[in-house]
């Protein structure tokens, strides 16, 4: 089944983005229990079912035009969303690489690349692109190398340099992020990078993480999920935008709720680039509004006992503290008291 | 949001000289002038003929009006140079690294800002964080950078400080750019407009 597209949805302004039956099945639930905490949940990104977010390295679904369209939007007002330092040069023809070959290879009928020695051929039906040039040769490019990869792609991506026992965060394009600025975190290490979040650093998550990721080899990539909530299917909810979407997390109650807040999900992959041996960090992110997610039984228990409980310093972190309490209201109806099965899954 | 214990802030420990080192160049502000004192003492007892491949650079705190030699009063200093201001001496020091040798280690005193100031500068020339130490003394007053409109307010001693660029009030995180030698200043009352904390001086 190829995937039909819905260009003119929006994440601004009207917000009329919404999901399809078949999406919210698919929807990657972040809690396989009736509770939450941090974890080092890393595993391959190894494919997972067919139909599935994890069926290739980098999911294409029905939101792909629109969300293009709106990182679009967002560099075209703020261009320094994107960002790369000078040295970053071949990790960045790294990542137009991994982009292309992964999207054309995965998704036949929407992207095609044509590799001749360093005379590339690229096509993006989707987006209607068609562009030849040479791999290697910055000038052959409308942009920089990952500029123009992750302006055809979902998700942010921070493209992150090995040197010194450590991994810093050097290069990105990050228009729909969950409160953190690349403009302010670019040239960071790995733990200076992570410094605003609470408890994980006590608990040596991070730690863990970079020793983990400073041996992540090339042809092996890894996933994990985070998750947070937002207000409108809001993309772009940046620090440097934070005045624009401030208000909105006061104005949510209990009766509106389930259609304005959104749980947002991450699905971070990572992989190994070959050439500058850095390591690419995608940030893909999913929205869902309560209402759709509370169409799962399972899920609307599940979410409903996983806020309920959540631990308060995360509460403050995940800036729900003004309407956590709204949506656990909303939630409790779907919420019987029956056991829920093991898993994320819907049924 | 977390505003304070952030791991990004950094934290110096008391400067020490470093007998590995070839040439030594010790940039200090004001009250910094001590704990160079202090290290100049450790070269002239550990390694008295690495005293003539050291130089001192030094912004007096205002109205000290003493000569390079009363300040530094150690015989055989390559060299002593007293400025006006931080900018001054961040200039002389840009171009002294320029032309500085393997082997240099670098060693700065002084409040917080400035410290970051001199690790921006000494970022842009790559060097390595074993030939960088810095010890903090002085004002804790932060140069805050604006998430939103980019500006950067200096000086600031409140929690809750007003952007020089926008106008916005900002509350004033722990999380800190080496690159940008600033703290990160987000709007304080996005949520609840006027609805601002008490301001209070927290950083003196």
């Amino acid at each position: 089944m190829s995937v039909v597209f819905k260009p003119d949805e929006t994440f601004r302004g009207e917000f009329t983005y919404s999901n399809s039956v078949a999406a919210i099945r698919r929807f990657p639930l972040p809690f396989a229990e009736d509770n939450y905490m941090y974890s080092v949940n890393i595993e391959p990104h190894a494919p997972g079912p067919k139909g599935s977010v994890t069926e290739f390295a980098f999911d294409v679904d029905e939101h792909y035009v629109a969300e293009c369209k709106e990182r679009a939007l967002v560099l075209a007002a703020e261009p320094l969303r994107y960002q790369a330092l000078p040295h970053m040069m071949s990790s960045q023809w790294d990542c137009l690489e991994l982009v292309m070959e992964s999207l054309s290879h995965d998704y036949p009928q929407l992207f095609s690349l044509e590799r001749r020695s360093n005379a590339w051929h690229w096509i993006n039906r989707p987006l209607g692109l068609d562009q030849r040039f040479t791999f290697g040769d910055v000038a052959s490019l409308p942009c920089e190398p990952l500029d123009y990869a992750t302006r055809q792609a979902q998700g942010d991506f921070v493209v992150m340099d090995q040197r010194d026992g450590d991994l810093w965060a050097e290069a990105g394009m990050v228009t729909t992020q969950a409160d953190w600025s690349m403009d302010f975190d670019l040239g960071m290490t790995f733990r200076e990078w992570h410094g605003p979040v609470p408890l994980a650093h006590e608990m040596q998550v991070f730690d863990r993480a970079l020793k983990f990721l400073l041996n992540l080899r090339l042809g092996a990539p890894v996933r994990r999920l985070n998750w947070t909530m937002t207000v409108h299917p809001r993309l772009d909810t940046s620090p440097e935008n934070y005045p624009k979407w401030g208000q909105d997390r006061a104005r949510v109650t209990a009766k509106d709720a389930g259609d304005l807040v959104h749980l947002r999900v991450e699905l971070q992959g990572l992989w190994r680039l070959p050439r500058s041996n850095a390591i690419v960090f995608g940030i893909r992110c999913y929205l869902i509004s309560v209402r759709e997610l509370a169409t799962v039984p399972k899920w609307a228990r599940r979410v409903h006992r996983v806020l309920k409980g959540l631990h308060p310093a995360l509460v403050d972190y995940k800036g729900l503290t003004r309407y956590r309490d709204a949506v656990v209201e909303w939630l409790a109806p779907f919420d019987d008291g029956a056991p829920t099965t093991p898993g994320a899954g819907p049924e | 949001m977390l505003i304070t214990g952030i791991k990004s802030k950094p934290i110096y420990a008391p400067l020490r000289f470093d007998e590995g080192g070839r040439y030594h160049l010790m940039l200090g502000l004001g009250v910094g002038r001590e704990p160079l004192r202090r290290v100049l003492d450790e070269v002239r007892d550990q390694q008295a003929l690495a005293v003539a491949r050291t130089e001192v650079l030094y912004v007096p705190a205002a109205g000290d009006t003493g000569k390079a030699t009363d300040q530094f009063a150690l015989p055989g200093l390559a060299a002593v140079c007293l400025f006006g201001n931080s900018n001054a001496l961040l200039e002389d020091f840009r171009a002294r690294l320029g032309r500085s040798l393997m082997g240099t280690r670098l060693y700065v005193a002084g409040p917080e800002s400035f410290i970051g100031m001199a690790m921006k500068v000494a970022l842009d020339f790559n060097l390595n964080k074993d030939e960088i130490r810095a010890e903090e003394c002085g004002t804790l007053a932060r140069r805050v950078r604006c998430i939103h409109c980019r500006a950067i307010t200096e000086d600031v001693k409140t929690n809750i400080a007003q952007c020089i660029g926008c106008g916005l009030w900002l509350l004033v995180r722990d999380h800190y750019s080496r690159r940008l030698a600033a703290y990160m200043g987000v709007m304080a009352d996005a949520e609840a407009p006027g609805e601002l904390p008490e301001i209070r001086e927290v950083f003196l």
